[in-house]
């Protein structure tokens, strides 16, 4: 049996089964909602006839502040408040005639799992969409549960949204939005609640917020102080495709337009024709006659535009401010009659009414702390959190965090952070102040760091214990503490002792034997771990992977490894790390010449472990270091300091050499062969020479053409035979003169240049080299087992000649074809 | 462990809409990679028959925050670490060193007692991660070294010296 086989079925044998107690734990409510019963209609009849009523419907049920738009027959919050009012009589749905809850609701989302079940299963599942409410998914939520239905409350900007799920199934039914007072001009539903809007419209209970089997694009259109969204939604099947308008203040559904074709774009809402026709009221009297409206004396007109609303109405929107407020009107463009009048909104520069600055001044009083002008900053971002202002900015690669008083911008703090982000190391001391305590305290520590997606989603999470608190900290890019949770753990019994060494003490023996230090910890956990015949002892690890880590008897505080007890006095990594850089220095030295040089190392891991010496347990270094492409591990007695082993590692070094694009290791692999001289030239050379201008002359050129291998659109590859023999010679050991004849296919040789030429118009290359297997053949040479783009998910075989520093390559061809 | 990816997206889409049948199916198919996992860390049976207990648990509660185009086994080892972590922090087990069913429960059968204590004594933490997860979890060296933050080669290499070791000695 393969070893892998074997450790798979000694685990498997090993593993106890605890299926029983799990199932017996596992608690019964938190599921996801089970889906409401498809209705039985087909989607596609379902389609049309909604589409007969809908734009109708749309018009019928605009509320005063607030527009509510149901999916089904649903009727509607029992809330005992008639606003809003559902439409009703879906033709193409069929009505519940029980709307009483089933006999056993075993599916119910109750109100206590609520969180629970909006954060894992509402979110995830059916508003994945929802980007801009994840990060507060808990927080600014209220919750309200009805008889029949569970409202969801969110508020953002100047405008609340409702999402009512029905409490029996957890299905949406509706998404309810309540306009904001300051209809200002960019104050429109954001796109991902239009876009619900138009799915939830759709009424595809599984699939509409998954996402999966729609394709959906959505694109604002201005219409003076209004506008709506156009969103296009491509049924599954992509047969057609259904323009949906949504207006982007109410969210009210305008329109439903006709299928189309995929391929067709879905353009806005038709509307007549917006040259200004006769008989309308000229530009400066509507102007006038807004600023009468507006009781407003001397403005700074912005704008003034002629144009047809969303419902084809000639209106002018006519935008202006008096100093302290913009004003936004829209005024019929016949009737002079004032159609829309928003309430102004404050100027940036004034105070908010409530008598909190406003978030320019805001802005301006962190500028003024650093004596510098706005152009001057970067990633200016600016919260207001309640009484204050929370404003980040970059100025001179450095990121400052400033917290601003909101009613006093003289009272300002400020943080600086390194703008290029903190290191696991600074992030760590952050923490460490932000909970107010050293290193030194710290009996458990780990650093979790997320390096994936924008910068804005990058950061860390630092869980620390000390004295007997747990701390889970989440820390952004630069190290800003986000957040903070604190959990009691107690303190670890072994901390009372008084007739054994501290935690601290034991540490510090680990870190001497290692010549580390306190600062450099970004991992740090201890055990105390006793027996009958090794009382108290701790397990001490130093770094995750635990490559450094040890046990140190509690008692007398020795350092204590496996069955031997040894005293302190082992060598310290510096020590070995000396001893095996010598070593490999002489190494280099021999195989490379005098000239090298061993400046040229990196450590990259150093490693403790054991090994069996003359039946008793030898102590050992395990040492790594990549040195010219090397990887060089070592085993080193940790007390002797002689080097017990030394394996020189050829696999990164490989991948280092075939993985680059178009090197000539490279454009090997680009070629089958078993030997050699029936290497395809046309295909080994098929980049040319490209890192030497080879440009044919105009006789060459010529000289082709007559040839009728000559053509102008593609690039002309010039081989000077010379130089191809001093590759081929370097790479496999062989000359053109040694080449079957069959080699040179594709190639056409010009005796006058003594050059081989080839026409095409790009270039390859192979990528995702990667070795499956590597093993040293009897001969020396390398024998690879690979895959790459090329090969797919067979395998390859090559075989390499160790020559100079580097390989030739011997044969390059398929071996293991898989399924 | 013969289940695909696949099979456990959809045992976990599964699980987040309270199917045990799915649960069940999940822990056949990943419970000695769960376990061999928790072990290699917890380096105590006990621990690590909580933490194959509680991973069950976790993945119970948390299917439906998983995302489907994530790697699934991926994120069960990323639990299955989380909570020997948890539980290192939150609770100090006294455990004997020399007790002869550290790493084994008894009944075991000696072969396996024997590579399974081989395992965690010859092998170093890196180097028996790699092995398990390779071995008994069945992830290939390329996802190892996504997840152990490490250069394909380098979990190459790692894994043939950890078989080599096991070698020795069996």
């Amino acid at each position: 049996m393969r070893m892998k086989n074997k450790i798979r079925r000694s685990f498997n044998s090993a593993a106890p089964d605890v299926l029983g107690s799990v199932l017996q734990e596992l608690p019964e409510q938190k599921s996801a909602p089970t889906a409401r019963p498809m209705p039985t209609s087909p989607k596609t009849s379902r389609f049309r006839e909604f589409a007969a009523t809908a734009a109708a419907l749309a018009l019928l049920i605009s509320m005063i502040g607030g527009t509510a738009w149901y999916f089904d027959n649903y009727s509607g919050p029992d809330t005992g408040n008639t606003n809003p009012t559902a439409p009703t009589g879906d033709p193409g749905i069929t009505q519940p005639s029980d709307t009483t809850p089933p006999n056993e609701p075993l599916r119910d989302i109750y109100v206590e799992d609520l969180d629970y079940w909006a954060e894992n299963i509402l979110y995830p599942w059916y508003l994945r969409d929802f980007d801009y409410m994840e990060p507060e998914v808990k927080t600014p939520l209220s919750t309200v549960c009805t008889d029949s239905v569970y409202v969801l409350k969110k508020t953002m900007g100047s405008y609340s949204y409702e999402f009512h799920f029905d409490a029996w199934y957890g299905n949406l039914v509706a998404i309810l939005v309540v306009g904001g007072s300051d209809n200002t001009v960019n104050s429109f539903i954001p796109e991902s609640v239009a876009k619900a809007i138009a799915l939830l419209n759709m009424g595809d209970y599984e699939n509409n917020f998954s996402s999966q089997l729609y394709k959906v694009t959505i694109q604002l259109v201005r219409t003076g102080s209004s506008g709506y969204y156009c969103i296009s939604i491509t049924s599954e099947t992509e047969l057609y495709i259904r323009p949906y308008y949504i207006n982007a203040r109410t969210g009210e559904l305008l329109a439903l337009g006709d299928e189309v074709e995929p391929g067709y774009t879905v353009g806005p809402v038709p509307t007549e024709d917006t040259t200004p026709p006769d008989g309308l009221i000229p530009e400066d009297m509507a102007i006038e006659f807004a600023l009468e409206y507006a009781n407003v004396d001397e403005a700074n007109i912005i704008a003034c535009y002629f144009q047809m609303d969303v419902m084809g109405t000639p209106v002018y929107w006519i935008l202006f401010d008096d100093g302290t407020y913009y004003y936004e009107i829209t005024m019929g463009a016949y009737s002079g009659e004032i159609l829309a009048f928003p309430t102004p909104v404050l100027m940036d520069k004034a105070t908010l009414p409530d008598g909190r600055i406003s978030d320019t001044m805001a802005l301006q009083a962190a500028l003024d702390f650093l004596g510098i002008s706005k152009e001057q900053a970067e990633q200016i971002i600016c919260t207001v959190e309640t009484d204050q202002y929370r404003i980040t900015l970059e100025y001179l690669e450095t990121h400052f965090l400033f917290t601003v008083n909101a009613y006093n911008p003289t009272d300002i703090t400020c943080e600086k952070y390194e703008a290029t982000g903190a290191t696991p190391i600074q992030a760590r001391n952050y923490a460490l102040d932000y909970i107010g305590t050293g290193m030194e305290n710290v009996s458990f520590l780990r650093i979790e760091q997320d390096m994936g997606g924008e910068q804005d989603n990058r950061g860390f999470l630092v869980e620390i214990v000390t004295e007997g608190v747990e701390y889970q900290l989440s820390l952004d890019h630069y190290g800003v503490v986000l957040s903070s949770e604190k959990f009691d753990v107690g303190v670890n019994p072994d901390e009372s002792r008084t007739d054994i060494i501290g935690w601290r003490a034991a540490r510090d023996i680990l870190l001497d034997s290692w010549g580390m230090t306190l600062d450099e910890l970004t991992f740090f956990r201890y055990r105390y771990v006793t027996s009958e015949n090794y009382p108290d002892r701790y397990e001490i690890y130093l770094d995750e992977s635990y490559g450094a880590s040890g046990i140190i008897v509690a008692k007398n505080g020795e350092a204590f490894y496996e069955n031997e007890t040894y005293n302190t006095a082992i060598l310290t990594v510096d020590a070995i790390t000396e001893i095996a850089m010598m070593d490999v220095s002489q190494e280099i030295r021999e195989n490379y010449g005098a000239g090298a040089y061993a400046e040229c190392f990196m450590i990259t891991q150093v490693h403790y472990g054991s090994g069996v010496r003359e039946g008793s347990i030898q102590l050992y270094y395990e040492w790594s270091l990549y040195a010219d492409g090397l990887w060089v591990t070592y085993h080193v007695d940790a007390f002797t300091g002689e080097i017990l082993l030394r394996d020189i590692n050829v696999s990164d070094l490989l991948t280092d050499l075939f993985d680059e694009w178009g090197s000539w290791y490279n454009m090997a692999l680009t070629c089958e062969f078993e030997n050699p001289s029936t290497l395809k030239l046309s295909r080994f050379f098929y980049n040319g020479f490209p890192d030497e201008s080879q440009t044919p002359t105009d006789e060459e050129r010529a000289a082709l053409q007559a040839a009728g291998v000559y053509w102008e659109e593609a690039d002309l590859i010039r081989l000077p035979s010379g130089k191809m023999d001093d590759i081929l010679i370097q790479y496999f050991g062989i000359t053109l003169a040694e080449m079957d004849e069959s080699c040179f296919d594709g190639l056409t040789y010009l005796e006058s240049t003594d050059c081989y030429y080839m026409m095409h118009t790009d270039a390859i290359c192979v990528e995702g080299f990667s070795i499956e297997a590597l093993e040293t053949l009897e001969n020396g040479n390398l024998a690879v087992q690979y895959t790459s783009s090329r090969t797919g998910i067979n395998v390859w075989y090559m075989e390499l000649e160790p020559w100079g520093t580097g390989y030739q390559i011997l044969m390059n061809f398929p071996f293991l074809y898989r399924d | 462990m013969a289940a695909s990816n696949l099979e456990l997206d959809r045992w976990i889409k599964k699980i987040s809409l309270g199917d045990r049948d799915a649960l069940e199916k999940l822990y056949h198919a990943t419970r000695p990679a769960v376990y061999a996992y928790a072990l290699s860390i917890t380096k105590n049976r006990f621990d690590a028959e909580d933490v194959l207990h509680d991973c069950y648990i976790t993945v119970w509660n948390s299917a439906g925050s998983y995302r489907p185009q994530e790697k699934p086994l991926a994120w069960i080892m990323t639990i299955t670490r989380n909570l020997c972590f948890k539980l290192s922090r939150r609770q100090q087990r006294y455990v004997s060193l020399e007790d002869p069913n550290r790493y084994c429960r008894e009944g075991t059968d000696p072969e396996s007692r024997l590579l399974v204590e081989s395992c965690m004594k010859l092998l170093t933490e890196e180097e028996r991660q790699i092995v398990i997860l390779h071995a008994v979890a069945g992830c290939k060296h390329r996802e190892i070294a996504e997840m152990q933050k490490l250069k394909t080669g380098t979990v190459l290499s790692k894994y043939h010296r950890a078989i080599q070791k096991l070698r020795a000695v069996l």
